[in-house]
């Protein structure tokens, strides 16, 4: 179903229907029972000159929580996203993803965790070379989703962050925010199990910004475990869900 | 429906426009080194073909009465030797036939001091003592000789080697597509290094990142491999048609487009498309491999 009026269907209340049908994503067998979802024990990284962006850093996710990692920029939120989908490993410590440690997991483990992990990068990393409809859709055909099936999670979710003009454009062609909605669109559409945002909303308007917390916070409510790093402190204090606050490479403050 | 884009496009790459014009050269060069080995047969080939079991003994005698008499006591020293079949003189007409193509055009062959010929075939289940059958002939005369079509049925010995030239050739063919595939695959790489680098953090495996350059290369290397082997058939007609026709040199090949003929082009038109594949999804995972 598409949804005619994104924002009156919101404010009505009304669920992710794209993102809550079976089909593309395999259901995750009832008797899975992940005990570790994220894990940092005494987490350590430094940058390849030797300067330290995160030191004894430990915390850790239960399946279907809701987290906000805040801090200034430079604090370390990206890296210890960085970590959680593996894009490195830890010079100290372990890091924990789905009850595998990222460090001795092999190549293609890790790729079948990422599968599971939705990803809102910073830059948003979109193919400029796709459509905004291919783009949200890779996730969909790595995981070897039916055409049929793709196109109709994609355009609904295209609609669902007010791109749906826009689904054969290219993003070169974006301004920064649709860009933003656009890679937020791909890091959701294959319903992950893991959520991390990083800055999901630096680039938007107040009422997208609802729009894609309203979002994430849905995916939370069908089982999906939500981390959004974000340096809005208001934002965190909004929403009020569990907060991790880094300073200088160090977990502080939580509630 | 359209076709799904392609996630890493190689067309944005320099170089990788001419991939599918390279190997359809590369096809054609080994299909038609395939049609020539299995279905190509030179004018030498004939040559050699009839010259192999069969000697001539040439007799070139001062004068036309004597010469009467020593066809005939050549050919009764032959009737009757040891590792001959059969032993026929040749016509001055066939003669003349024989001897007309290596004759300049405008010269009067008739006119040309022509040795008489024997035709000989040999025994195949007997040897033949060429020495001792030499020292008989010779006692009639200094101007009898044999030729045994040593020259030829040496140069026959050397054409057996045309197999491995010919497999030497489409290995060669196979070896070029390897390298310039796996040089457009390294430049595709580098060229998309940060999309292969997002694909693998949204949990692109090896081989879906290789299946986006292998499909690429398939349709290019069909696209070459159809030219090509169109391209090695065309060519083919046309080296039939003009041989056919006679006005070729004796050293155009004579290439008979039968089944095996064909059916060893289409194979090795095949199998250079499916090694340019095969190199392409290679070059990808060890590539991949090698930065993990």
């Amino acid at each position: 179903m598409i949804f005619a009026d994104p924002k009156a269907r919101l404010d009505a209340g009304a669920g992710i229907v794209p993102l809550s049908r079976p089909g593309v994503v395999r259901p995750r067998p009832a008797t899975e029972r992940i005990k570790r979802l994220v894990r940092f024990e005494n987490v350590g990284t430094r940058y390849s000159g030797g300067r330290e962006v995160l030191r004894e850093v430990s915390f850790r996710l239960e399946p279907g929580s809701f987290c906000f990692l805040t801090g200034p920029s430079g604090a370390g939120k990206t890296s210890v996203l960085r970590l959680i989908f593996a894009a490195q490993k830890p010079t100290s410590g372990r890091v924990v993803i789905f009850d595998r440690d990222t460090a001795t997991a092999s190549r293609e483990t890790l790729m079948r965790l990422r599968r599971r992990i939705g990803v809102v990068f910073q830059d948003f990393r979109l193919l400029d070379h796709l459509t905004a409809f291919d783009n949200v859709a890779l996730p969909l055909r790595i995981a070897g989703g039916r055409d049929s099936e793709i196109r109709t999670h994609v355009n609904e979710l295209l609609q669902w962050v007010g791109l749906g003009p826009l689904v054969s454009s290219f993003p070169a062609a974006f301004s920064r925010g649709e860009r933003q909605r656009l890679a937020v669109a791909r890091s959701v559409v294959s319903r992950p199990s893991l959520l991390v945002a990083d800055e999901p909303t630096e680039s938007v308007d107040h009422s997208m910004e609802f729009r894609l917390m309203r979002l994430f916070e849905a995916l939370n409510e069908l089982g999906t475990t939500v981390i959004v790093a974000t340096r809005k402190e208001s934002l965190a204090a909004q929403y009020g869900h569990a907060r991790l606050a880094i300073r200088g490479g160090r977990i502080g403050d939580s509630e | 429906m359209t076709a799904r884009p392609p996630v890493l496009p190689l067309r944005n790459v320099s170089g990788n426009r001419s991939l599918a014009g390279f190997i359809g050269v590369m096809v054609f060069v080994g299909v038609m080194v395939a049609a020539v080995f299995v279905g190509g047969e030179s004018r030498f080939d004939h040559l050699s073909r009839d010259a192999d079991g069969r000697i001539t003994v040439l007799l070139s005698p001062p004068d036309a009465n004597s010469a009467a008499a020593t066809v005939e006591d050549a050919i009764a020293i032959l009737d009757g030797f040891s590792g001959i079949a059969r032993a026929e003189p040749l016509s001055r007409a066939e003669i003349i036939t024989l001897v007309t193509p290596w004759v300049a055009p405008g010269h009067d062959v008739d006119a040309l001091p022509l040795p008489n010929l024997i035709d000989v075939t040999l025994a195949k289940d007997k040897p033949l003592d060429l020495e001792v059958l030499r020292a008989k002939l010779g006692a009639l005369g200094d101007g009898v000789q044999i030729d045994d079509h040593g020259s030829w049925l040496r140069l026959h010995v050397t054409s057996g080697y045309d197999m491995f030239i010919a497999v030497g050739a489409i290995l060669l063919a196979a070896v070029a597509v390897v390298y310039v595939v796996a040089m457009t695959i390294r430049g595709s790489l580098d060229a998309h290094w940060e999309s292969i680098a997002t694909l693998q953090w949204i949990g692109a495996s090896d081989g879906f990142i290789a299946s986006q350059f292998q499909g690429q290369v398939a349709r290019q290397g069909l696209t070459g491999g159809v030219l090509g082997l169109m391209s090695g058939l065309v060519c083919l007609a046309a080296v039939k048609l003009v041989s056919d026709t006679g006005s070729s040199t004796w050293t155009l090949p004579h290439i008979d487009p039968n089944a095996p003929a064909l059916a060893a082009m289409f194979v090795v038109a095949c199998a250079i498309v499916a090694i340019a594949i095969v190199a392409a999804r290679v070059t990808v995972l060890r590539a991949l491999a090698r930065i993990a």
